[in-house]
């Protein structure tokens, strides 16, 4: 993925990621990393910041940089697992047509993912190997030796 | 006039209330829905033997 990204700030024992979204506006952003209480799991969000602190995770921003700001996140993927390498990251959009975003670009990427990442999609009840075309409400990223039972 | 009609569908994301305090709470709040279904589900996290 050689794609431009935004340079950004590592926080919080590289659990908290900052950067500026420069698209027809200026827009504080933060990818955060939160530990769960399932051992190892860890959920991935990314999330609007506001002048006053407070936060906005479903704010549509329309900046226009939607992709740089994708390849910025999974950029940070490398920084959190060279420092948590036996954790799992779930996400999902905060709407379903984000979570629909999320698998087009996994899809796009999945073969430069996967030399590095095993992908799971979450369909139902169960986790799936991720595959192109299938439809997901969640996913999971782990580093290549780590699996779910 | 018109009669307004809610879905009763689940929705498949979470539904946030948008604005919270902080980022790391905006964070745990829009994901909690997605971890209680995977703790739901069940998950074990298994490292495999990466010396062979």
């Amino acid at each position: 993925m050689n794609q431009p990204f935004y340079n950004f700030s590592i926080l919080n024992q590289a659990l908290r990621f900052d950067f500026l979204s420069v698209g027809k506006k200026v827009v504080p952003k933060s990818i955060l990393y939160t530990k769960t209480e399932i051992s190892n799991l860890y959920s991935l969000a990314l999330v609007d910041v506001y002048n006053d602190g407070s936060s906005d995770d479903i704010c549509v921003s329309n900046n226009g940089d939607m992709e740089k700001i994708l390849v910025t996140v999974f950029q940070t993927f490398s920084i959190f697992f060279t420092n948590y390498p036996d954790s799992i990251i779930a996400f999902q959009g905060s709407t379903p047509s984000r979570t629909r975003l999320y698998r087009i670009a996994i899809s796009h990427e999945l073969a430069n993912i996967n030399k590095v990442y095993n992908v799971w999609g979450i369909a139902g009840e169960i986790y799936r190997p991720f595959e192109k075309d299938h439809n997901y409400t969640g996913f999971l990223f782990s580093l290549k030796t780590i699996n779910i039972g | 006039m018109s009669n307004s009609i809610k879905s009763d569908k689940p929705s498949q994301s979470p539904k946030t209330s948008g604005r919270f305090a902080t980022p790391e709470k905006a964070a745990q709040e829009k994901n909690a829905p997605l971890i209680a279904h995977i703790k739901k589900i069940g998950l074990k996290v298994v490292k495999t033997d990466s010396s062979k």
